[in-house]
């Protein structure tokens, strides 16, 4: 969903410069970079090449830093284990699942997450993912000559909360503070200005390296609301590269190649098809271990040895079109993104198709990039008083819990809009029970195995009652970022069990710290310094905002609760001036906590305020 | 000063207690709440804010999809006065009803496309009798009756969604 607004961000201290935000599409194949260039609109960054596709590929070596992007791929013929690609397809995935389709080595870990190996050790797909982040921050770090604030990454729509989870784990090992996770096909209706467009519904065809997804959207009075998503996850623009190959090993009479031959011929049909972008026919070279092999391939065969693909994409618009409950004839318009969308048969199949061209002025490599840039810029409060929107993101997949008999019982719908908080009352089954297993779930199928496993927990202390008596309320918590954090209470003596849910196949908390040990000890910094440096930024950031809202509101507080806030910000004062970094993140929390109800107080008043300035203007 | 934190759904979205909400008047107010409490005006501020802003933003979401719902939203009137309309320790229902739903079901199964259509409008205008029966007795305060009705409600909604 996407609301046009007119008002400036709440509570957000304007920054004196432009705040170095970055727009980050993550994708399977290639990643993109972009900022709010200086002219104001969104700007891929590119290579001293001006390439501003980073291929998502990463090469690492027994004693040398990783090697990321074309580099990482100049690689692939000689050591193609070394090299790797398409990590995206592995983000919160269990090695169990990665087994199927995936050429690497790899072991699994202890909590059964896939663990590939390299000539540099066991890479987790998190920080494989890491260090392509790391590679396109310090792009833009040395672009514009200053420290990133934060970055909106974009995940496919359908992403569940193990694959968003992941994604903003990756970030955080690549220093990077995620300012939100935002869909990839409302990213693109950003960068066109759809909320800018006529009211109605756009289909969202994005045909990547490796994966198709479609989305419908529906834009009405400034609000966007993705209908339905869809698409196959087995299926892009590498797919059309094989079956290029393939063509041209028939040509060839070639049928019986080796590996390395194969990946040759694979690389050679990547360039071809680029070449039959824009012409009618093109020269099909490739230099094969044994000898250089020549044809000539037509655009008209290449659209004919792809056609069950491009029919396979346009079943999957139908099928989204009728899980959207959009008639076909009442999409307004459809946005091209993907780079093998550049393919003139995709675009004349799409026309066919819906019976008009798609819109395709934007960079489709580009779009969803471009418009995380914009969304970035927004978030950092670059844009504030200027043009301004909001954009409000539903939970692509539903949330429940296993019942008894191993059914799924959902606790919040997909398509509901986030932030979301739901609670659901559970009992004892027997007498004098003190424990219970909750089994957090995520899909749309009956059975509990059909569904991911997202955590599992188990309540304990509860107290020895008879059955059914002792009642345990579970609240179930999903932000901004369509991330599920789960608390329980115990009804009758008011415990509270937290429960912070880490993906089954995720990294937990401290296999995180330890590799973000690792990176600084790699590196020149010092980590006592640095952290000390974070604390202390936090606690002075901290304190101007307590101040400014003390000095504007303090009417809202009791001179009680004045007085308690007051003392705990003398308390950081004097933390920050001992520079110790225990004592300052104390103190953080101390104020942080006493001045919990005043924020609640604050954020009344002021939607009273803005909503009595509405009523206002309408008289 | 009403606190939107507690207050109940209606006075949030500054509507009279009904069923029936105007939809437009419900989308300009949600777009106003969600423009001040959304976590996204809050990224730059201090923990304790980014919460507050959180929970407010949930339940704006929660009471919109509430209001938005007749279903919904009139289980929300009879909660507001004390009554857990679809509480699971209570799950009783007419004989004559629940007879009624089994013959529905039987003949939607074995229906044929004409008989199918015909059926679907025949439930639908029992579910729309249901519904007018629970929202007249909301309004004249006899909560029994609107419990009995609203049951009977969902079940049939229900019957509607699994049977389009």
């Amino acid at each position: 969903m996407l609301l046009q607004i007119q008002e400036p961000s709440a509570r957000q201290t304007a920054p004196s410069k432009p705040q170095l935000a970055l727009g980050i599409d993550l994708g399977t194949t290639n990643s993109v970079v972009a900022i709010i260039g200086a002219d104001g609109s969104p700007t891929a960054l590119g290579d001293e090449h001006q390439q501003t596709l980073v291929p998502s590929a990463v090469y690492y070596a027994a004693d040398a830093a990783p090697l990321i992007g074309y580099e990482a791929l100049a690689r692939q013929q000689t050591e193609p284990k070394n090299v790797i690609c398409s990590v995206k397809r592995l983000m919160g995935r269990s090695a169990a699942e990665v087994q199927q389709n995936y050429r690497y080595n790899y072991t699994a870990t202890d909590s059964g997450m896939a663990n590939l190996e390299t000539a540099a050790g066991g890479k987790s797909p998190v920080e494989v993912s890491a260090d392509i982040l790391r590679f396109l921050r310090e792009r833009a770090e040395k672009f514009a000559n200053q420290e990133v604030a934060g970055a909106v990454i974009t995940v496919p729509a359908y992403f569940d909360d193990a694959q968003r989870q992941a994604t903003k784990d990756a970030a955080r090992l690549a220093g990077l503070k995620v300012l939100r996770l935002l869909s990839e096909p409302t990213a693109a209706a950003v960068a066109y200005g759809l909320d800018n467009a006529e009211e109605g519904a756009y289909l969202i065809y994005d045909l990547g390296g490796g994966t198709f997804d479609v989305s419908v959207l529906q834009m009405q009075k400034g609000v966007f609301t993705v209908l339905a998503t869809g698409g196959n996850t087995a299926l892009g623009g590498d797919d059309y590269d094989r079956a290029l190959a393939q063509l041209a090993a028939d040509k060839l009479g070639q049928t019986d190649l080796n590996d390395e031959d194969r990946l040759r011929l694979i690389a050679a049909a990547r360039q071809t098809k680029e070449q039959l972008s824009q012409a009618t026919t093109a020269e099909f070279r490739v230099l094969l271990t044994s000898w250089t092999a020549v044809c000539e391939i037509s655009a008209a065969e290449f659209a004919a040895a792809t056609d069950s693909l491009t029919a396979a994409t346009m079943k999957c618009c139908q099928q989204v079109l009728a899980d959207s409950g959009v008639a076909m004839t009442a999409i307004k318009q459809v946005v091209l993104v993907g780079g093998a969308t550049r393919m003139p048969t995709i675009k004349k199949s799409v026309a066919d198709f819906f019976g008009y061209a798609p819109f395709d002025k934007l960079n489709p490599d580009e779009v969803v990039g471009l418009g995380a840039a914009a969304q970035a810029d927004l978030l950092a409060g670059n844009r504030r008083g200027e043009d301004n929107w909001l954009l409000l993101d539903v939970i692509p997949l539903s949330l429940g819990l296993e019942t008894m008999g191993g059914l799924t019982e959902k606790i919040i719908l997909r398509n509901t809009a986030i932030p979301i908080e739901k609670s659901q009352e559970f009992t004892t089954h027997q007498d004098g029970q003190t424990g219970m297993s909750i089994h957090v779930l995520q899909g749309e199928r009956e059975l509990s195995r059909d569904c991911r496993s997202l955590a599992q927990f188990t309540l304990s202390d509860i107290p020895p009652l008879p059955a059914g008596l002792a009642r345990v309320r579970v609240s179930f918590q999903v932000d901004a970022d369509g991330l599920l954090s789960v608390s329980a209470t115990e009804r009758e003596t008011g415990k509270q069990a937290s429960v912070a849910v880490r993906p089954t196949y995720g990294l937990d908390e401290a296999q995180i710290v330890s590799m973000l040990r690792e990176a600084y000890a790699n590196s020149q910094d010092d980590i006592a310094q640095r952290q000390l440096s974070e604390s202390r930024q936090q606690g002075e950031s901290l304190l101007t905002a307590i101040e400014k809202s003390i000095a504007t509101s303090s009417e809202l507080l009791s001179a009680e609760e004045k007085q308690q806030i007051v003392a705990a910000i003398g308390d950081l004062k004097t933390a920050l001036a001992q520079d110790e970094r225990d004592a300052i993140e104390k103190a953080i929390r101390v104020l942080d906590k006493a001045s919990a109800e005043f924020a609640a107080r604050r954020m009344n008043a002021d939607i009273q305020h803005a909503l009595l300035g509405k009523n206002a203007g309408d008289i | 000063m009403d606190d939107f934190f507690s207050c109940d759904y209606f006075t949030l979205f500054g509507v009279p207690q009904s069923v029936n909400i105007n939809a437009d008047e419900l989308q300009v107010r949600y777009q106003s709440l969600q423009s001040m409490a959304h976590p996204d005006r809050f990224v730059g501020a201090t923990d304790a804010d980014k919460r507050a802003a959180l929970q407010m933003a949930a339940r704006i979401n929660d009471a919109y999809n509430t209001l938005q719902n007749p279903l919904q939203c009139a289980a929300y009137l009879l909660f507001l006065h004390g009554i857990i309309a679809f509480a699971e320790d209570n799950t009783a229902m007419p004989a004559d009803f629940l007879m009624q739903q089994l013959e529905w079901r039987e003949a939607l199964e074995d229906a044929s496309t004409d008989e199918y259509a015909k059926l679907v409008c025949e439930i639908t205008a029992v579910r729309d009798k249901s519904m007018k029966a629970t929202i007249d007795a909301i309004s004249a305060e006899d909560y029994a009756t609107a419990t009995e009705n609203i049951r009977q409600w969902k079940y049939l909604e229900k019957m509607l969604v699994e049977n389009p």
